[in-house]
């Protein structure tokens, strides 16, 4: 343990942290903290009023919860796929595999109006399910569905690989020992798999609670109702409220910096558990 | 015939212990197969039908425009410059972690957080 701890196995370390922690910085960390310091321009009297107005907080619980159910049903849905392009053979596999990709090249603004003109009340989709009383365009629903579509790639492009190396031989030593099929799955992949299933989700999740193009055409955007925060952020820079759009964007990026550090903890955890045992 | 008896039991437990069963394996690619169908290849293919729904002309005309022409070479420009950027940032990123217990948690924790955000399309 003590040996790995020296950084020289890799040269350059210097060199590379130094331009790692300029491109962070240049990209990421500057934008970021001009968006507390315009937003620091209310006060705080005035902040706390623009960001716990109560249209503003039903869009929290709107983008909180949509983009959670998005990641699960992504993380569920994610796991199956990879498992089945991992490891069966099919007709048509190479094909579904290329698929994934799709959301990742699509643009947003065209996945919204497509979505949405599959899923309106006249639409391929929206038909037969208008038929059976459940209405997804302009509703929750189709914000779930939109947000699902966006995040898949990223549960999908993070366990593939991991499963993919994982090898056969702890499948077979667990057979051995007298583990039967689920018990290995259980016991043996899953854990193997969990921290990449865990970023995978993290990954889907961040997304969602940023995501725009997609979902603005399918939400309605009705108030209170079906109006997610990105869009009201937008709205308000529309009006040339900055101050206000950037302190519901700093509230927004604090709990989902929150919200990913502690998904962060817990995967670095589980992956410490799982080489250790 | 003792012999055979006792090694077609061992046969079909080894194979079992492997891998799942037929039906399970139908049942896990049928539902992958619904998943993908309903939430990928029908907006995929309700997109080529829109762009074509007036027909070859139309959608040559609308692609010959020139604000598309120029809208299609910038984001190709700007994508082609984005790109070797953060591949270099990912790879100066990944150098600065120190060599992990195990591989299969670099691929996890470091590649896929990383390269996840900055690079996200």
């Amino acid at each position: 343990m003590q040996l790995r701890k020296r950084h020289s196995v890799l040269p350059g370390f210097g060199l590379a942290m130094g331009f790692t922690l300029l491109y962070l910085s240049l990209v990421v960390l500057v934008p970021l903290s001009t968006l507390f310091w315009k937003s620091a321009g209310l006060g705080f009297a005035g902040f706390w009023e623009a960001v716990t107005a109560p249209r503003v907080v039903a869009s929290y619980k709107l983008t909180f919860g949509a983009s959670l159910v998005a990641a699960a049903v992504n993380g569920v849905f994610g796991l199956v796929v990879t498992w089945v392009l991992v490891r069966y053979r099919f007709p048509g596999r190479r094909l579904m595999d290329a698929l994934v990709d799709f959301p990742f090249a699509l643009p947003t603004a065209v996945a919204g109006i497509t979505l949405t003109t599959l899923y309106a009340p006249n639409g391929w989709l929206g038909a037969p399910l208008e038929r059976l009383g459940i209405k997804v365009a302009f509703t929750p629903l189709g914000i779930v569905v939109a947000l699902t579509f966006i995040g898949l790639p990223f549960v999908v492009r993070t366990l593939q690989p991991v499963l993919e190396s994982l090898d056969p031989e702890v499948e077979e030593a667990a057979a051995t020992l007298g583990a039967n099929r689920l018990q290995t799955i259980l016991r043996v992949v899953f854990p193997a798999l969990f921290p990449a299933w865990i970023t995978g989700f993290a990954l889907a999740f961040a997304r969602a609670l940023g995501e725009y193009g997609s979902v603005v055409f399918i939400a309605g955007n009705m108030p209170m109702k079906t109006e997610i925060t990105p869009l009201l952020i937008i709205t308000k820079l529309e009006q040339y409220d900055y101050a206000g759009a950037t302190a519901i964007a700093a509230v927004t990026l604090v709990a989902s910096f929150v919200l990913l550090l502690a998904i962060n903890r817990l995967q670095s955890r589980s992956a410490r558990l799982g080489t250790a045992e | 015939m003792a012999t055979t008896a006792l090694l077609r039991p061992r046969a079909v437990v080894a194979a079992r212990a492997t891998t799942e069963p037929v039906l399970v394996k139908a049942l896990l690619v049928a539902a992958a197969v619904s998943f993908l169908l309903l939430f990928l290849v029908v907006p995929l293919v309700a997109v080529f039908v829109q762009a074509f729904e007036k027909g070859w002309a139309a959608y040559l005309a609308a692609l010959g425009e020139p604000m598309a022409l120029s809208a299609l070479k910038l984001t190709l420009l700007t994508a082609g410059v984005a790109v070797p950027l953060n591949l270099l940032f990912g790879v100066a990123a990944a150098w600065t972690r120190k060599a992990p217990a195990s591989a299969c948690c670099a691929i996890d924790s470091g590649s896929g957080w990383r390269s996840g955000f900055p690079g996200s399309p």
